[in-house]
Formats: structure tokens, sequence, C-alpha cells
């Protein structure tokens, strides 16, 4: 679980040493690097003092997000400029050239809070608010918030009170704060949070539905009423015990006593059937003023019997779960011995449920290779089946599947421990825990999609593994890759501008335009099929994996544009130069060496790709080539032969000498003998 | 055990060897053309003294000196022999020709000629020899140095050294 003092207190790690130079975003708002706000700073993003130049009297402050961290931009486009009572505006977001981090920043421009937090810790005392003030005050202004949070398909997944401001001078004006700069209910303690949710490790619980929402305020409006949060001396273990022992009302609001009609409203929200709890419109009929009937949640079904694990008795399969969940190899060990499926069977008499848990253990001791994997998969689908509204817990780690993404960011980002999310992955877990929840929760998209992500994480090379497993998780997470420089590259056609940019001032021959981000943002984020390219850029032959590149990046720029990279061609042209330098002929490497700075000039990525790309020109190449060998050993070989014919000839040269004077003597002697014939006869 | 006879045909062979029975017809024709003819074999006899010279001095299967000189030195007797042969063929014109210095010096003269070409013909045959050789072997080399200035030092087989720049 994340570190409870954190989650207690809105408190934050150092914001690094102000450079002093000022963030620029959309040429409208300064974020002051030198000026940090450390009160309205969270986990994952800093606070700082932020100026609208058209309007200098605003005030306003930035959130800057930690690098890596997925922010929830789909969020930030909905609720940009929602003007509310019960929200703090958001004015402005995108990311920011940001100099404490030396490159772009995703940032949050808000209107600044006049007060302070209603709780700066949770283990605060303050003077509660009085039945009249919280309808006023808290709900209204939340139930408008949270309509049009509704409406518009996105959840907040931070209401608490840390994260509650006065808003005025006067503190009429209650707010909730950001839920954008990080992941979904990341920084939500287990009180606030709903029994499943709780389950999960905060960095897993998903972006969650409005239910959800409803339940962090039914928490938050029974701390505002109380003045304290009456399980503030409580770890979340302990929290999480009481809630399913005895409710999520009773484990809050404690002894306490309450109005009857709050008694109404936080019994509706909350309830721990979430079918049974209210909706924003049942919220808004009590604003109004109608009155209905306090819900009484449905208990599960009790044994007879109760089930003895670890020291304590446990009467439902959701309490036995949950303690099988923290103790998880004594659990394995139970459920092995067939303990589990003989209470199903005798104290619960749910005997359908007792047949699937022998089915699953049946399985598990028969597998013949990983017994360890075996018996760990067994206990978590025993899990699912014992409480089906549970997250996937597995060896103690509880997740929803929707959450996997963006913990895996976080994880990756703070350089942890990935291993229990990826074995989760490898062992398909999620399709298990689909299967379970029935037709009712089963998201075919998000487990196909997970089928997906499990090939791709068992390929190491480039293009996949878990950087790919990362991308694909997280649609709003910016490629990680230092290879982009300084820019913010959350969509395909941000990437060449990205490289463009690197490359003009960093691009050398001997580093690719590509590292393992790269590769996997690419088979991530690009619409068409490129993962036969990305197979080929694992190829042994680097020529071949670099025509991959080169195929994929030409691609994109034909595409997506823009015109000209002269940065990104001009390194590409380097790393081309080393591969012309693949071809025999020194004519073909003169020719690419003429032409490729050409194209570079032009920044045409593409035109390089199409000089380049001539399969049949290496060929060419290799067959002249072994014709020029050929024809130079043809000529050693005759140079020999001429050199050992030479010997001989010389040796007879003199015989030949005198044999030619021989004849040349009787050709004169004929020829003045033929003249003085013809001169005596005519 | 029985000796063996000697091998009477192989000795038959040997007296009538090719060259031997040439050599008596040639002498034999001469000797009989010697009646007939002897003003013009006197001449022939004194003129032709450096032919046979050149014939007796050289040894060894090679003899071609004879031919060379002998060529020469016939034909700077042929227009004296046909002078007396359309003329007066007696031995008096033949003894006049001896004794004339004309005759015989440039008979002589001719035959000098001839030794001059016989012992420089050699060495301008072997020189030209030589020549053609280097010419066709400096055409390889060109074609090999073309072949590296084209495809790179890689065309060489292993092996092998690169071709000589040229000088």
């Amino acid at each position: 679980m994340a570190d409870e003092e954190d989650l207690h207190q809105e408190t934050v790690t150092p914001i690094p040493a102000a450079s002093g130079l000022p963030g620029m975003l959309r040429d409208r708002y300064t974020v002051q690097s030198a000026h940090p706000i450390y009160e309205l700073s969270t986990q994952y993003a800093d606070a700082f003092m932020a100026e609208d130049r058209k309007e200098p009297n605003r005030r306003l402050f930035a959130l800057v997000c930690r690098q890596g961290i997925p922010s929830r931009m789909s969020v930030m486009r909905t609720i940009k400029g929602l003007s509310y009572l019960g929200l703090m505006q958001l004015v402005e977001w995108g990311p920011m050239l940001w100099p404490l981090a030396g490159r772009q920043s995703m940032t949050l421009i808000y209107e600044m809070p006049l007060g302070k937090r209603l709780m700066t810790d949770l283990r605060d005392e303050f003077q509660k608010l009085q039945e009249h003030e919280i309808s006023r005050r808290v709900v209204e202004p939340m139930v408008a918030v949270l309509k049009e949070f509704t409406a518009k398909g996105v959840t907040h997944r931070g209401i608490r009170p840390t994260n509650m401001f006065f808003m005025d001078d006067r503190g009429d004006r209650i707010a909730l704060g950001d839920c954008a700069s990080s992941p979904p209910g990341i920084d939500q303690p287990a009180v606030f949070e709903p029994i499943p949710s709780a389950m999960c490790h905060p960095l897993t619980r998903g972006t969650g539905t409005e239910t959800d929402d409803l339940y962090s305020l039914g928490a938050t409006l029974a701390v505002l009423m109380i003045g304290k949060l009456p399980t503030a001396h409580m770890d979340d273990e302990t929290i999480l015990r009481n809630k399913l022992e005895y409710g999520s009302y009773a484990t809050i609001v404690g002894d306490n006593r309450m109005p009857l009609a709050i008694i109404e409203l936080l019994r509706g929200l909350l309830c721990d059937d979430v079918q049974q709890r209210w909706t924003v419109d049942l919220l808004d009929m009590w604003v109004q003023g109608r009155r209905m009937t306090p819900v009484q949640p449905k208990r599960e079904k009790r044994a007879a019997r109760a089930f003895p694990f670890q020291g304590r008795d446990y009467l439902t399969g959701r309490e036995l779960a949950a303690a099988f969940a923290r103790h998880w190899e004594a659990a394995v060990a139970t459920v092995l011995e067939g303990k589990l499926e003989l209470w199903l069977r005798r104290a619960v008499e749910d005997k359908e449920k007792a047949e699937a848990v022998a089915d699953q253990v049946r399985m598990a001791v028969t597998a013949t290779s990983e017994k360890d994997a075996a018996e760990n998969i067994m206990l978590a689908r025993v899990l699912m089946m014992l409480d089906p509204t549970a997250p996937i817990r597995y060896k103690g780690f509880g997740a929803m599947p929707e959450g996997i993404g963006s913990a895996l960011a976080v994880l990756m980002a703070k350089q942890a421990d990935t291993k229990m999310l990826v074995e989760m992955i490898r062992r398909d877990i999620f399709k298990n825990y689909y299967e379970v929840q029935g037709a009712d929760r089963d998201d075919p998209l998000v487990e196909s999609s997970f089928r997906e992500i499990r090939n791709q994480i068992s390929q190491m090379g480039l293009g996949f593994g878990l950087e790919r497993a990362l991308y694909e998780l997280n649609d709003s997470l910016p490629c990680q890759s230092p290879l982009v420089g300084e820019a913010y590259v959350v969509d395909i056609k941000e990437l060449l501008p990205g490289l463009n940019a690197y490359g003009a001032v960093n691009g050398d021959a001997k580093q690719w335009p590509c590292d393992r981000h790269i590769a996997a943002f690419i088979g991530a984020r690009a619409r068409s099929d490129v993962d036969r390219n990305l197979a080929a850029l694992n190829d042994s032959d680097k020529n071949k994996a670099m025509m991959a590149l080169l195929n994929m990046l030409a691609v994109f720029q034909y595409r997506l544009g823009p015109e000209s990279l002269p940065g990104l061609a001009g390194w590409v042209a380097k790393l081309a130069s080393t591969m012309v330098e693949g071809y025999n002929s020194r004519e073909k490497r003169k020719e690419f060496e003429g032409i490729l700075p050409k194209l570079a000039k032009r920044g045409s990525v593409v035109e390089i790709y199409q000089v380049l790309d001539d399969p049949n020109a290496k060929e060419k190449d290799s067959n002249d080539f072994a014709w020029a060998q050929a024809q130079y050993m043809a000529a050693e070989e005759a140079i020999k032969r001429i050199e050992s014919q030479d010997e001989d000839v010389m040796s007879g040269s003199d015989k030949i000498g005198k044999q030619v004077a021989a004849v040349t003597g009787i050709l004169v002697g004929m020829l003045v003998i033929t003249i003085v014939v013809i001169m005596k006869v005519w | 055990m029985a000796k063996k006879p000697a091998p009477k045909a192989v000795k038959k062979k040997e007296a009538a060897s090719p060259g031997n029975v040439n050599k008596m017809v040639v002498i034999g024709l001469m000797l009989a053309v010697v009646p007939f003819s002897l003003p013009s074999c006197m001449v022939l006899v004194a003129g032709m003294l450096p032919t046979l010279g050149a014939y007796l001095g050289e040894k060894g299967d090679d003899r071609y000196a004879f031919l060379c000189v002998g060529g020469l030195n016939l034909a700077a007797l042929v227009p004296y022999l046909f002078g007396m042969w359309f003329g007066v063929h007696s031995i008096d014109e033949a003894t006049d020709l001896l004794t004339e210095s004309g005759m015989l010096l440039w008979s002589y003269m001719a035959a000098s000629v001839g030794w001059l070409i016989y012992k420089a013909m050699p060495p301008i045959i072997s020189g030209w020899l030589a020549m053609n050789t280097h010419k066709r072997i400096n055409g390889l080399r060109s074609a090999q140095k073309k072949l590296v200035e084209d495809w790179g030092t890689g065309v060489i087989p292993h092996g092998l050294q690169a071709p000589p720049a040229k000088k």
C-alpha cells in the first residue's frame, strides 16, 4: 500500500531548486518557477504562482505534473473552463516548457483559492458544519459539479476534505480541488473509497464510476458533519476490515450522532451495495427537499458456521476473501486442503460455488509445470468467486484492470519494481476476472486488449515488452524517450517534430532516432499496423532494421507531416551514410554522398527512404562486386602466366634472333639475285 | 648364354642418315659442276670464303650464321657471276675478277654486314619481346587498378596484394 503518511496529509516531496526562469503556457500564462506554493502542491504535481498576461489581476496558480506520471487529459478537456461554485476552475492546461525539468511538462492553471484546504491533515479536528450549512455550502455545489461530470462521462475520484478548498476570504465557498494532474484515486485514503476500490493498491484504482465519487462525497460529508475523521487513528487494513464487517456507514460515522436527514443522505451515499447507492439524481432530489427512507443494504448470506482462519472467524465469503488476500501463503495451503470447499458446501450451502472452488483446486493440483504459479492463479480465481465485486487480488496485490496502466506508469517513473504487474498480465488473471464478473461487467475491449498486451509483453525486442504495455495502457502518457528532447509527445503526429528538434542539435550517426520507448510508443499509437516493421527493427541485419525504421518515419512524415524536418532528415542521412558504406561500389557511394545531404537539407525523410529503398540495388551491387573480384583474379592469373611464359620466351629469344637474322640474310640474297636477273634479262 | 649379335641394321641406318646423304649429294653435285663451270667455281670459292668460315666457325645445333652471312655474301657476288655468265665465262676472266680488289671487297663487305645483322638481331628481338610482355602486364595491372578504384581494396581476393601505384 502507498505510504499512509502521504495519504493522511497533503504533504509533498520537495520541489527542485528554483531556477528563476518562468514557464510560459500558450503564450499567455506565466508560471513562476521561483515562487512555489507548497500548500497547494500534491503528491504528483508541484504548485507555482501563475499570471495571466491578459488579465494580470486574476489570481491563479499552476500545477506542474511530475515526469512520467500519466495525467488525465480527457478530464482536462472536459472540465476546462467549467465554472461551478463547487469546483476549483481549471482555466487552462497543456504541455509547457518547464525550466526546472528541462523539458515540457503537463501544466494545469487553476484559479487560486483565497482560503486554505478544509483539512490539511486527516488527523486534524475543526469546527464541524451544521445541517443547514452542509446542504447549502457543500452538497448543493457538489451536486451541480457531479451532475456535470456525470453528463460528460468523467469522474472526479479525488473527493476528500484534504482536496477541498475555501475559495473566498470568508470561507463561504467550498470547492473541489484538482482531479486531473494524476491518475484517478491515487491520492485517496482508503476511508474515502468504496470497499472494492479501497481493496486496491492506490495506484490501480482505475477511473471508476459516478457511484465512487458519490461514496467519496458521502465519506467527506460525514467528516464535515463530525468535525474530524473518526477513523484517523486506524490503518487502512483495519478500516477495510471494519467496512466489510460493519458496513461503511458504521465504520465512518461510528457512534457520532447525526440529524435524521443527514443519516438518510449518508446511508444513501455510503451504501456498500453499488446497486442501492444513491445516484446524482437521487442526491439532487434530496437537495430539493424530497426525503427518502434510509437505505438498508442487503447483507451477504452468513454461514451457519464460521470459517476459522489465522486466529479469526469469518462468516461471509467476502470477509474471508479479504482475509485470504491478506495472508496469501496461508490461504493457498488452506484452500488446497479442501477446507474452503467443505465450508461452502456445508456451512454456506452454496454447492455451485463449492464445485467451482473444487475445480480450481483440482486444476492447481494436477498442474504439471509451474506448480507455484498454478496455485497462485487458483487462489486469485477463488477470491474472485468468493467476492465478485472485489478487484483482482494476486499475492496480496489488489488491482482494478483499468488501473493497471497508471500503476505501471507510476512504478516505471519511480523506477520501482513492476514484477507483480507483469506477472498478473502474463498469467492472464484479467481474463479470469471478466469471466467471473459475468456479462454485467464484462468488457470485451479491455479483455482483448489485455490479451494483446500479454503477447506483446512476452516479446523482448524493440517495440514490445513492458514499454509497449505502458503506452498501450496509458493513452495520455507522453513518450518517455530522451530522444524527443524537451517535447511533450502524446500523439503520434508530435513524434517527428520532437525527434526533429532533438536531431537538429544532437543527431549522431551512432544513435538511432529510436529507442525502446519510441518503438513502443509507435506500436501503441500508430493507427496502422506497424508490428511487422517493429519486428524488423530487431533484425540482426542492421541495414534491414534501419530500413524498417526509415519506412515508419517516412510513412509518418508522408501521412502526418510536417513536410520539412531538416533536423531529423539530417540525422537520418548521417545514419544512412553508414548504411551506404555497406555498398561495395564506390560510384554508388559517391552518388549517395552527393544526394543525401541535399535531401537532408530539404528535410525529406520520405525522399531519403525512397532513394535508399531499392531492393535490387544491393543485390546488383553484390553481384557486380563478385564479378569485379573474378575479373581481378583473372587478371592476376594472366599476369602470372605471362611472367612465367616470359622467362621461356627470353631464354629462346637468342635462337629466334639468329633465325630472324638468317631469314633476313637469305631474303636479301634472293632479292639481289632477282634484281640482277631482271636487269640482265630485260 | 649365346652372345647377342651386333645390331647391323642400326649401323646401316647411321651410315645413311638424311643429313649425311644431303651433304654427299650437294658435294657430289658441286664436284660434278666443277669441270663445266670452273671459272664460276673459282669466283664462288674465293668470294664465299666468309660464308665457309661462318659455317665452320659455329658449333652446336643452332647454326644460322652461314645463312645470314651467306645470303648477303652471295648477293654481293651474284652481279659478278651474272657478268661472267652473260659475258666472258673463262678462267682468265675469273682470275681477273679475283685479282681485282672490287669483287672480293664487295663480297667480303656484304659478308661483314651479314655478320653484323647476325650479331645484332638476337638482342633486338629479345628487347622487343620483353617490351611486348611488359606492355601486356601493364595493361592487366591498369585494369586491376581500375577495379580497385571502382570497388575498393575489398575487390582484391584474400591473400593477394594491391597493384603497385603508378610511379
